[in-house]
């Protein structure tokens, strides 16, 4: 319940934020291609944030393997790319209930005529159903590595590191030769 | 990573007599384990008659694991506890012959029957009653000190002279070797000889008399005669009576002649403490004496204990042989720390100018329950003086930290892994830190632990958990309730666990109370080291102290629990 309630937060957060634009930007189709893929961008890099928090709440676990291998590292690896895997049905929903306006007949800040811009909108209907999640799975991606990174650099958090890199390999396989035992 | 360095010149030097010496020996050994005597070396002699003792076979098997974990990461600070395992402590053993024809009896052995057998038997007969001649050394001097002494020192001097006389003997000898290191710690200014036995049984009580007077004649006869021993001090414990067992049968003394019988123990240790207080020579050849004794608090029965630890009904007199295994005291725990204080205290002429023997006491708290008392035993009356160390603790808060330390480590090893290092390790590997540990190193480290806090052995076909050497001390308190036990709440020791006599660990600090222990240990330990790789085993165990050395300890105050506390009345000499 509490991780329901951290993400439903956080995800109104990112909506609004997102959301917002400056009066001063002309409504072009380039800006608001560009505010598509900042909007995404930024949406992982706060989700990133938002799965820091989940795995590490994940415990430590030390067993003795001959009873149960350990579970921990597997279970935020799981949490952290079946996530990863759920982020364009994310942005998908945060698009048809925050950007879409079918009164307005608006996609974001785009004021859409379907009979006259049926080229713009085929560029926006791109930035919004191909490259944005796409950046926003890159940019979740990357702003994780480098944010558990810093966690365990700066904070000495380690649980988050985990997920990248455990057993000396990154993603706990790649990895150039075994650690010394 | 150092290890043993023999080459260099020890000024301690460790005597441990009998039974009860093995034990205490085992007691100073935890003590450097757990960093209390850092940075220094003591060369240890390991006194028995009786070569067949389980407790001496433990106490040189636990010797021989120090070693592989030892290293040389302490400071040599009286008022700091080090690392784990940070003093170097060199083993030698002598234990007389008595397992030959011509030397298992005192009739064989002084050979009565040489020359005029009745003149010999006469004069025999005038010093020792016929059965304690007659009787099978074998098994010790079975509380038979006034015959143990005259043997004791004969064996001493024997061993040296044969030792000098033969090369070839000499390079076997280990009590040679330990008197030439003593030898050269008086040319060099100073040499610490403190033994350690009780004072009610047979080889230790036999062997605390003549120590002084033997050491010094055995480096007598290696110098010949040339080097003035003027700078050898000598200290020991008195260690009155402190346990029972069950009385011999009339047919077992029918059997043996002379047995060892622990309702004499009281009458022993008070004569014997009143030869140590009033013999002028004795006086004059000790420097300090510590004087320990268990008084009116309730006495252990090692057979009871045992039967109900292993829950298999017994009720033999085991005075010697295989089967002698007693668990471990606080008291023999205390005697470590007589010896401790009296390496660390005073100067070299302090030392000189003592004249007649100092008496050493001390009291403990204690409190009433009914009818029984039941001692408080905390850090610091373990520790003789809570001087403060380096980090502005002092040392008894210092030793508190290690025990816990050590304690929770070697109990979560225990508890998660079944006492096996090596699969703690492969987790911690996951967490990105890795050590290089050798395999025997590991196998002393897991033997170590199990020894510590607790084992697993099969009993009549059924697993049972045995209470280690430090839950032992618990339980020599007869299961100290109320945190009367170095403040630690009886919960960590196992009694209500769901497997019994697992220790509870994380009853030990405030954060793993009631929180996943586990979770709080990985996570504390990749705080305090982050990813390690390719470190040594002293290195991992550092690594270990300084994660515990970050959590809170729990102390549980007696007095909180409302329980009436009363102080015993201190005594100085």
């Amino acid at each position: 319940m509490k991780r329901k309630i951290l993400l439903s937060s956080l995800m109104t957060l990112v909506s609004i934020e997102t959301f917002a634009k400056t009066q001063s930007t002309p409504l072009t189709v380039q800006n608001d291609l560009m505010m598509v893929y900042i909007q995404a961008a930024c949406m992982g890099l706060v989700l990133s944030l938002l799965m820091l928090g989940i795995v590490s709440m994940i415990k430590y676990d030390l067993i003795d393997n001959r009873i149960r291998k350990q579970k921990d590292v597997r279970k935020r690896r799981v949490t952290f790319f079946v996530f990863m895997i759920l982020l364009p049905a994310i942005w998908f929903y945060s698009l048809f209930s925050f950007s879409y306006d079918q009164v307005a007949g608006t996609i974001g800040t785009y004021f859409v005529d379907m009979t006259q811009h049926a080229f713009v909108l085929k560029q926006l209907f791109h930035a919004y159903c191909v490259q944005g999640p796409f950046i926003l799975m890159i940019s979740y991606f990357l702003f994780f590595i480098l944010f558990s990174w810093l966690l365990a650099k700066y904070f000495n958090k380690y649980k988050a590191r985990t997920v990248v890199y455990s057993n000396f390999k990154f993603f706990g396989i790649i990895g150039k030769k075994e650690a010394k035992k | 990573m150092a290890k043993k360095d023999t080459t260099k010149t020890s000024k301690y030097f460790l005597v441990c007599a009998g039974g009860t010496g093995m034990r205490c020996l085992q007691s100073f050994v935890n003590m450097c384990a757990l960093g209390m005597f850092s940075g220094q070396i003591v060369d240890v002699l390991l006194l028995d008659t009786d070569a067949e003792n389980k407790d001496k076979k433990n106490a040189e098997n636990m010797v021989q694991k120090y070693e592989k974990l030892m290293n040389s990461s302490g400071d040599a600070k009286a008022n700091v506890a080090g690392e784990f395992f940070s003093t170097q402590i060199n083993l030698y053993t002598f234990i007389p012959d008595y397992s030959q024809d011509t030397s298992k009896q005192f009739t064989l052995l002084s050979e009565m029957l040489k020359g005029d057998p009745k003149v010999n038997k006469r004069l025999g007969d005038l010093m020792y009653d016929e059965p304690v001649q007659e009787f099978n050394l074998a098994h010790g001097y079975r509380g038979q000190t006034h015959l143990g002494s005259y043997l004791m020192y004969h064996a001493f001097v024997d061993e040296i002279r044969k030792a000098t006389a033969d090369d070839t003997y000499r390079a076997g000898s280990s009590l040679y070797k330990f008197i030439d290191r003593i030898k050269d710690a008086n040319n060099e200014g100073e040499a610490r000889i403190f033994s350690l036995g009780s004072t009610f049984g047979g080889t230790g009580a036999s062997s605390i008399p003549v120590m002084p007077v033997a050491i010094t004649d055995a480096a007598k006869i290696i110098t010949g005669g040339k080097v003035e021993l003027s700078n050898l001090n000598y200290g020991a414990t008195i260690l009155g009576n402190y346990f029972t067992f069950p009385s011999p049968s009339e047919s077992h003394k029918k059997k043996e002649g002379i047995v060892c019988d622990s309702q004499f123990f009281p009458y022993n240790a008070a004569l014997s403490q009143m030869y140590y207080i009033k013999d002028a020579s004795i006086l004059q050849t000790y420097k300090r004496f510590y004087f320990l004794g268990w008084g009116e608090f309730a006495k252990v029965n090692t057979e009871d204990y045992k039967n109900k630890i292993t829950g298999v009904k017994s009720s033999k007199t085991i005075t010697g042989g295989k089967a002698q295994e007693n668990p471990a005291h606080i008291l023999e725990f205390m005697c470590a720390f007589a010896a401790k204080h009296f390496y660390e205290t005073g100067k070299v002429d302090d030392l000189r100018k003592i004249s007649k023997t100092q008496m050493k006491f001390k009291g403990i708290e204690f409190m009433s329950k009914g009818d029984d008392k039941l001692p408080i035993i905390n850090f610091e009356d373990l520790v003789s003086y809570a001087s403060t160390g380096t980090s502005g603790k002092g040392i008894d808060e210092q030793f508190r930290e290690n025990v816990y330390s050590l304690y929770s480590f070697s109990s979560m090893l225990q508890e998660r892994y079944g006492g096996n290092v090596r699969n703690f390790l492969t987790d911690m590997q996951t967490y990105n830190c890795a050590y290089d540990i050798k395999e025997d190193e590991i196998e002393a480290l897991d033997y170590y632990c199990s020894y510590f806090s607790v084992a697993s052995e099969t009993i009549d076909g059924e697993d049972k958990l045995i209470p280690g050497w430090f839950s032992q001390l618990w339980h020599s308190l007869n299961e100290a309730p109320d945190g009367t036990f170095l403040g630690m709440d009886d919960l960590v020791f196992g009694k209500k666990s769901a497997k019994q006599w697992m220790p509870q660990w994380s009853y030990l600090y405030e954060e793993t109370k009631g929180k996943n222990p586990h979770d709080v240990f990985v996570k504390t330990f990749k705080k305090k080291v982050g990813n390690a790789k390719g470190g040594f085993i002293n290195n991992l165990l550092q690594d270990i102290r300084l994660t515990f050395l970050s959590l809170t300890p729990t102390v549980v105050d007696p007095e909180e629990r409302k329980v009436k506390v009363q102080n015993a009345e201190k005594v100085e000499a």
